[in-house]
C-alpha cells in the first residue's frame, strides 16, 4: 500500500517521538501530518513538516473540550489511518476518531514489560490496532500487531 | 576524567534524585546534566531540554552515558555502548507507573546495562564501568531493530486490514 493515505500521527516528547519518526520509512511515502505536543525536540525533529502544534490537555475534566477539538481537526484532515504512540494528547485524538470511524493505531513503547496503566493503558484499549516491539507482548492486546524494535 | 552526559528524558515528571547524585561527579569529570522538568540545579553544564539531534550528537561523543530507564537506553547500546541505568520510581513520585523498574529488571537480567537501584552506588558504578561494559559487550547480544522494509511491510499489512483495501 505505497502512496495514497492520510495519515495524521499524534506525538509527545521524549520516547514517544523515537516511536513516531522511527516508523518514517512507512509514513513518508504517504501523505502524512502531524499534531504534536511542543517541546524542544518536536518542535526541531518536525521542522518543516505539517505540524499542528498542540499542548497536552491540562487535566481530566479538559478532556470534553480537547476531544472536540481534535474531532474538527480530524473533520478538516480526513484522515484514514490515525497512528500514535501515546502520552495524554493521544486520549481525546483516539476518541474522536472512534466517533469519526477512522481506524488507530498505537504504538507501544519498548519499555512496556508488564501491564500499562494511565494513559498507555486507555490509548491501546481504544486503538484498533497495537504494534508491538517484542513477540512476548503480542498476547497483553486484543489486537496486536509484532512489527519488532523500531529503533 | 571521563566525559558523561545524564540524562533524565523530555516527560513532565522531576527526577531530582538522580541529578543529586550526579553532583560529587561534577568535581572529577566533564558532566552534562540534561535536567528536564527537574527543579535542582547540578553544579557543571546543564540544560533542562535537549533537542533530539543535539543528545544524538552528545550521546555519541560521551564516554559513560547515565539515563533513566526511557528511550535513551537502546539509543545508547545501538551506538555500541553500555549505558549506566536509573529507574524512575513510582513510590517516590519519580513516574506514574512501574513502567521504568521493570524494563530495568529485564534488561539487568539480560541486556546490555549497568543497573544502579541505589544511587549512593553511582560513583563506583562510574569507575567501574570501562571493565562492566567490556564484560556486557562480550557476552550480551543486542537484537536487531526493524529493517525499513519490514517495517513497512507491517505498516501496509495493518493498513490494508484496516481499511479493507486491497494492495496496488
Amino acid at each position: 500500500m505505497s502512496g495514497g493515505l492520510r495519515v495524521v500521527i499524534v506525538s509527545g516528547s521524549g520516547g514517544v517521538l523515537l516511536d513516531t519518526l522511527a516508523l518514517r520509512p512507512w509514513w513518508q511515502q504517504h501523505d502524512t501530518s502531524w499534531v504534536a505536543v511542543p517541546a524542544a525536540d518536536t518542535e526541531i525533529a518536525l521542522a518543516g513538516l505539517p505540524v499542528t502544534w498542540h499542548p497536552d490537555p491540562a487535566a481530566w475534566p479538559h478532556i470534553v473540550a480537547a476531544v472536540w477539538r481534535a474531532w474538527r481537526l480530524l473533520g478538516r484532515s480526513r484522515p484514514d489511518l490515525l497512528v500514535s504512540a501515546g502520552r495524554r494528547l493521544t486520549v481525546p485524538f483516539f476518541l474522536a476518531a472512534r466517533l469519526r470511524r477512522v481506524p488507530t493505531v498505537f504504538v507501544e513503547t519498548l519499555t512496556q514489560t508488564g501491564t500499562p496503566c494511565g494513559t498507555a493503558r486507555l490509548n491501546a484499549r481504544l486503538a484498533r490496532v497495537v504494534l508491538v516491539q517484542r513477540p512476548e507482548r503480542v498476547a497483553a492486546h486484543r489486537d496486536a500487531v509484532l512489527v519488532g524494535e523500531l529503533y | 576524567m571521563a566525559g558523561i552526559l545524564v540524562t533524565v528524558g523530555m516527560g513532565p515528571w522531576p527526577f531530582d534524585r538522580l541529578i543529586r547524585a550526579v553532583e560529587p561527579l561534577c568535581a572529577y569529570h566533564d558532566v552534562f546534566v540534561q535536567t528536564g522538568a527537574s527543579p535542582v540545579v547540578p553544579p557543571c553544564p546543564h540544560a533542562r531540554w535537549v533537542p533530539l539531534d543535539e543528545m544524538r550528537r552528545r550521546l555519541s561523543d560521551a564516554d559513560i552515558v547515565i539515563t533513566h530507564a526511557g528511550g535513551t537506553v537502546r539509543l545508547v547500546q545501538r551506538l555500541g555502548r553500555v549505558p549506566i541505568v536509573v529507574a524512575r520510581r513510582r513510590s517516590l513520585a519519580e513516574t506514574g507507573s512501574d513502567r521504568q523498574e521493570r524494563y530495568l529488571r529485564g534488561e539487568e537480567r539480560t541486556g546490555r546495562v549497568r543497573a544502579v537501584w541505589d544511587v549512593a552506588e553511582l560513583a563506583g558504578a562510574v569507575a567501574a564501568h570501562t571493565v562492566f561494559a567490556a564484560g556486557v559487550l562480550e557476552s550480551r547480544p543486542l537484537p536487531a531493530a526493524v529493517s525499513g522494509a519490514a517495517l513497512t511491510e507491517t505498516l501496509d499489512r495493518v493498513s490494508r486490514r484496516l481499511l479493507g483495501r486491497r494492495p496496488p
